[in-house]
């Protein structure tokens, strides 16, 4: 993938239980990625369910949510579909949780979401880093 | 029991960076300049860790907590002096945002606040004391320092006022706004030691690396 993805019609679930953070996730790829089709999903199960349905190309997934965390969603999501980009936007800066996100092969970017953690997800999803 | 120079030493410095990563993280969030106290970190009873914030707040607080479970139990708590609340949000959700609306995001905005920046403190403690601590979701309530400095899970009644308890208070403000906000890390007894025997390795492995 390069960097062209940004200004192709390509699909983005945020998922996220904090709307303020989905507000902002979504705001940076609505101005960075005007192609793009945006979904927003509050938590793990949620956002299977979207995925399963509509099937999105990237996704920004927080880690601490209600219920399903983000890594155990993500796992899932790769289950079904192996070719689904995945990148991990979350405030559990812990070594333990970049290990964990390592040993999946999933990128990981430390919140909070601002324009400059957010175009370093962005650059992981389309794949120019 | 009371903290010995070196541990007191070790703890303020731990501290003090994460409480450097919460402050900067603060900044992204609000683009206001941080800055932050050094770490006061006292082992004492939960009466005097709250009078020594009464000392310094007595307003009502907006409180955001967590509580981290692994090797010891903290209960992680950011405060904000309740009238700041959405003057906070409002720099959080930019100035676009509609005025009405303020309110119904307060709650949610408030706890990604103190997600990121409990979290990043607690994220540095456990790197330096090589260990791992989960996390809760992040609790925000309404309340003041009676409440804030219970133990977790109990009432603030008279049979735990003398209970041990590992207090660490950092203010901080946002400058151009004068907000000031605080963050405490609450252990009861047997997590203190257990953080204490974590720290007295840390030392031990700073004194061979040196």
């Amino acid at each position: 993938m390069s960097q062209n993805e940004t200004s192709l019609p390509r699909k983005l679930l945020i998922v996220d239980d904090s709307k303020v953070s989905r507000m902002r996730i979504r705001a940076f790829f609505v101005a960075h990625c005007p192609l793009w089709t945006l979904q927003e999903a509050g938590s793990g199960d949620e956002a299977l369910n979207m995925a399963a349905d509509d099937k999105p190309d990237f996704v920004t997934m927080d880690v601490n949510m209600p219920g399903m965390s983000g890594f155990e969603t993500a796992q899932l999501m790769l289950v079904r579909d192996a070719d689904i980009r995945i990148v991990m936007l979350t405030a559990n800066i812990q070594d333990s949780s970049r290990q964990v996100a390592a040993s999946m092969r999933l990128n990981f970017v430390a919140k909070p979401a601002t324009e400059a953690s957010l175009q370093q997800a962005l650059d992981h999803l389309v794949g120019t880093t | 029991m009371a903290l010995s120079e070196l541990e007191q030493d070790a703890l303020t410095e731990i501290f003090n960076i994460g409480v450097g990563v919460a402050a900067a993280a603060l900044y992204a969030m609000t683009s206001e300049h941080v800055p932050v106290s050094v770490p006061v970190v006292e082992l004492t009873s939960q009466r005097r860790a709250k009078q020594h914030f009464l000392d310094r707040e007595q307003r009502q607080l907006c409180a955001i907590r967590q509580t981290y479970v692994g090797e010891f139990t903290t209960d992680a708590v950011l405060m904000f002096p309740q009238e700041s609340r959405l003057h906070l949000v409002r720099m959080m959700v930019g100035d676009d945002f509609p005025e009405a609306s303020l309110e119904e995001v307060a709650q949610d905005a408030m706890g990604e606040l103190g997600n990121i920046m409990l979290n990043a403190v607690i994220s540095n403690l456990a790197s330096s004391l090589c260990m791992r601590l989960e996390g809760s979701l992040p609790v925000v309530s309404l309340t003041d320092a009676n409440a804030v400095f219970s133990r977790p899970g109990r009432d603030a009644g008279a049979d735990d006022d003398e209970a041990p308890v590992l207090a660490l208070v950092i203010d901080f403000e946002l400058s151009a706004q004068r907000v000031g906000g605080y963050l405490a890390f609450l252990l009861d007894d047997d997590s203190s030691q257990n953080l204490l025997h974590r720290l007295a390795t840390h030392i031990g492995n700073e004194a061979r690396i040196n």
